[in-house]
């Protein structure tokens, strides 16, 4: 049996169902699942967190919600000296990203992320992780008797079941200071909302474009189909569109029943915010674009004279 | 004032890479090389950081990679670094974040840098790490996928912004040490003229022996062909048939 500790975080000031999925993918290990949030708030919301398998609740109660990676990693160090866990997993996110590797350092831990799924050798936790853009799958072996840190990918298992019902935490202090040396300014938050997380379906356009002058195709294509118009971020940094266009890790994560990407390469960024929509759909005049290996459908042709196509057709 | 900008030498495949039969390397005739994108985007940043310095600074690159990483470290060197060292190093014993990161933390020790800059990811390997496990081993503070970088005191203190996901983000004072992950696409990576391109050519790298990356905690045991991303349906590149097939999915999924 196995001593598994979940780094949970919240959302909107509950249980995050990115936490939830990793709830599911501890179970397909056999062990003991602690979960633990470190946060403002952590134990009161965490008290009202009943999740199916988890039997074991830890909190930080943080003075301060602003993230800060220092303050964010000796709080789970305390978490990690409480438990002793043999793994430990995480969100492959940005916050996890910044923090969770310096903990496998500091511990001298094994350490992967952007985890996918675990391998099948028996009495050996072997985990799957994409590489290459995606084209690559590698199965990764730790050889250390120490601990391991895994950050798994958002979407890839189901979220675990959460009900009413109040569940005992164990609180514990942490010696987590504040870093003398960043300080906090201001907060950054989304600007408007174009409808991308709620759409069924999404065109979205890329660096191909060429120039703003060639979205105007594309604008009264989404209009007439009363859908949002999408973009990658070489669109939003040449101010092209405005930030709330933006699809990828940074913008908006997607997962519509159909994306339609016109001219976009697939950068990580990008495939990290949309790769788990139902059907993709390609288009792009450079075949080995990275985005080809996420698609179910693709086609190797120049997207102004699709678009013309598609105006004749609504 | 010194800065250190880590470089990747990545690898890049196209769809469906030839993998050795004993699944634990890719064939060479499947990989092509070029310097990662966002850090090419972070020297961008350290050179317009050190151009706003009035006192004297100096950019130093340093990779981790086979010898023929010495050609994109060149490219680095004719956008305008100082200097470069490279960890001599083939890719495929370089797989263990942890590991790399030694090696790589061992090395900026040496320079002493007072600002550490890193791509937010590479293209190959993707773990999106090496920032927070260099934070740790060096112990200084760390700033992860930076999308702006100003002097708020020249040669003292930074004004940050960071993102996360979903458009959030914020804004922050960082004073030196520091170590920054910059994200693709926040600049324009400058072209160098034909005479920084010799220039270049001419200048010394470096080249250091690895003494960690024997003892990884972690090695690649097999790869394979993802084959939930290898299983495009190409049609038919004319563009009518190309939008007809767009509108056929566009009433299934409405």
């Amino acid at each position: 049996m196995k001593k598994i500790l979940i780094i949970g975080e919240f959302a909107n000031n509950q249980i995050s169902s990115q936490t939830l999925e990793l709830v599911t993918a501890a179970k397909q290990i056999n062990g003991t699942i602690s979960l633990a949030v470190a946060a403002p708030d952590a134990s009161i919301i965490l008290s009202k967190s009943n999740i199916e398998g988890v039997s074991h609740f830890l909190a930080i109660d943080l003075a301060s919600s602003h993230f800060d990676a220092k303050v964010q990693q000796s709080a789970v160090s305390a978490l990690i000296e409480k438990v002793s866990p043999d793994v430990i997993l995480g969100t492959f996110n940005i916050k996890s990203s910044s923090f969770v590797g310096g903990l496998a350092a500091e511990y001298d831990f094994g350490f992967a992320s952007d985890v996918v799924a675990f391998g099948t050798t028996p009495e050996k936790l072997t985990v799957l992780r994409p590489m290459y853009s995606g084209s690559v799958l590698a199965e990764i072996e730790f050889i250390t008797d120490r601990p391991t840190i895994i950050l798994l990918r958002p979407g890839k298992w189901e979220p675990a079941s959460i009900s009413d019902g109040v569940v005992t935490v164990e609180t514990l202090s942490s010696s987590a200071e504040q870093t003398s040396t960043i300080e906090h300014i201001e907060d950054i938050t989304p600007e408007g909302d174009i409808g991308l997380k709620r759409a069924a379906v999404i065109f979205s356009i890329g660096r191909g474009i060429g120039s703003a002058e060639n979205i105007d195709a594309f604008r009264a294509i989404t209009q007439k189909l009363d859908i949002p118009l999408g973009a990658s971020r070489p669109v939003i940094d040449s101010g092209w569109l405005p930030h709330a266009h933006q699809v990828g890790q940074t913008g908006v994560t997607v997962s519509p029943k159909l994306y339609v990407a016109f001219g976009i390469s697939g950068a990580l960024h990008h495939l990290a915010g949309m790769s788990t929509s139902k059907v993709i759909f390609v288009i792009n005049t450079d075949p080995s674009a990275p985005i080809f290996s996420v698609a179910q459908y693709g086609a190797q042709a120049d997207i102004l004279e699709v678009a013309a196509e598609l105006n004749k057709l609504i | 004032m010194k800065f250190v900008v880590l470089v990747k030498y990545v690898e890049i495949t196209a769809q469906n890479p030839e993998i050795a039969s004993d699944g634990l390397s890719i064939s060479p005739s499947s990989i092509q090389r070029e310097v990662n994108e966002a850090d090419y985007t972070a020297l961008e940043e350290a050179l317009k950081l050190k151009e706003a310095l009035s006192t004297e600074s100096e950019i130093v690159v340093i990779t981790l990679g086979d010898s023929e990483s010495e050609d994109g470290i060149r490219k680095c060197l004719a956008m305008g670094a100082d200097r470069a060292v490279r960890i001599d190093a083939s890719s495929i014993s370089a797989t263990d974040p942890i590991a790399v990161s030694q090696e790589l933390a061992a090395q900026i020790k040496v320079e002493s840098p007072d600002v550490v800059f890193a791509g937010s990811q590479s293209k190959d390997s993707g773990h999106q790490s090496t920032g927070a496990i260099l934070a740790t081993l060096l112990q200084i503070p760390s700033v992860s996928v930076v999308s702006k970088t100003d002097w708020i005191e020249a040669g003292a203190t930074l004004r940050i912004q960071r993102d996360f996901e979903g458009g959030f983000g914020e804004v922050l004072k960082v004073s030196l040490p520091t170590l920054l992950t910059i994200q693709p696409g926040i600049n324009l990576p400058r072209y160098p003229s034909f005479k920084d391109t010799i220039r270049a050519k001419k200048i010394e790298i470096e080249v250091k022996s690895a003494s960690y990356l024997s003892n990884p905690k972690s090695q690649v045991i097999k790869y394979s062909v993802n084959k939930a991303t290898s299983q495009v349906e190409m049609i038919d590149s004319n563009p009518a048939a190309v939008a007809n097939k767009i509108m056929e999915l566009v009433r299934e999924a409405q």
